[in-house]
């Protein structure tokens, strides 16, 4: 699997930014898991598994970052140096990264379409997961995925909006919009650095809009 | 037109007016005060006895329902639950 190309200066701005990436979700996620307590919907509970998903996915790039990357600033990516064979962690990291996003998106699209019905999430999660393990291009197909299933996402948190006109069903379709734009970028992000700094920054975007919605959440 | 009402809002509406009376419901007073029909109110009952909501109770004159400790939360966090679910399109 290949790697991105970050330029050095944004190096811990990445690490920062996926700090707050893994906050946001995790908030979702728990947020969600204390809804279904009280209501207990399928629904929410697959929401609730997609945000966690989505967060140990992203867990998983903060330990590849801090353990295993060379090019990070605050020394604990020397320990690649260190430790003999860390070449195959970055590999597992970067798969397990892609398997645990994918997971995440397919289970939030599968959540949107209301299906109710495991054999379209299998074959949902087997049609993304063996093109992104089993093509040379893993990046590039996994981010291409991601393009297609947040553009599905944000379509629905459109028709959300067009049904409930309200700020907080605008902020979570404009944070969806940010994420399918931030993946789009991200796929030309193996040979262009500036696609992945803009590419994270709409993704970081996205995340706060969707933490904006949440705060409103919390404080009725 | 008044928008058809939402779950969530049926489920808060049957919950409220169980809340108000001072002692046990009965079911035709619960269809009255929630606006629904026979058929609906019946599965609305049974899933909201499932789901720990509220607890029937039988005596002489037929049955009564009563709101849980759950159901009496589920009325507090309501606003919170409804925007939640609402603003990410759960229901």
């Amino acid at each position: 699997m290949d790697n991105y190309l970050i330029s050095a200066g944004f190096l811990n701005y990445n690490f920062a930014f996926l700090i707050v990436f893994v906050l946001v979700t995790a908030g979702i996620s728990f947020f969600s898991y204390r809804v279904n307590k009280l209501v207990r919907q399928n629904q929410l509970k697959q929401f609730s598994i997609a945000f966690l998903s989505i967060c140990l996915g992203y867990v998983m790039q903060i330990i590849q970052l801090m353990f295993v990357d060379p090019r990070m600033m605050f020394g604990m990516g020397g320990m690649r140096r260190l430790m003999h064979g860390m070449i195959s962690w970055e590999l597992i990291l970067l798969n397990a990264h892609a398997i645990l996003m994918m997971i995440g998106l397919v289970l939030l699209v599968y959540t949107t379409i209301k299906a109710q019905k495991p054999r379209i999430l299998v074959l949902l999660v087997l049609i993304t997961l063996v093109p992104v393990l089993f093509t040379p291009n893993s990046v590039f197909t996994f981010h291409l995925l991601a393009t297609i299933l947040t553009l599905f996402i944000a379509y629905h948190y459109y028709e959300n909006y067009r049904k409930h006109k309200q700020k907080q069903t605008a902020l979570v379709f404009l944070g969806f919009t940010f994420l399918f734009f931030a993946h789009f970028l991200l796929v030309f992000s193996l040979r262009d650095p500036l696609s992945f700094t803009i590419g994270r920054t709409l993704e970081l975007i996205g995340y706060l809009l969707l933490l904006t919605n949440l705060t409103l959440v919390l404080r009725k | 037109m008044k928008q058809k009402r939402e779950r969530l809002e049926v489920i808060h509406d049957i919950l409220k007016s169980i809340q108000n009376a001072k002692s046990g419901m009965k079911p035709t007073h619960i269809m009255y005060k929630a606006n629904l029909s026979h058929q609906m109110l019946d599965e609305y009952l049974k899933e909201l006895k499932e789901k720990e909501f509220i607890i029937e109770e039988k005596n002489g004159k037929g049955k009564t329902y009563s709101l849980t400790e759950k159901g009496h939360k589920y009325l507090d966090e309501y606003k919170l639950i409804h925007s939640f679910m609402e603003s990410f399109g759960l229901d």
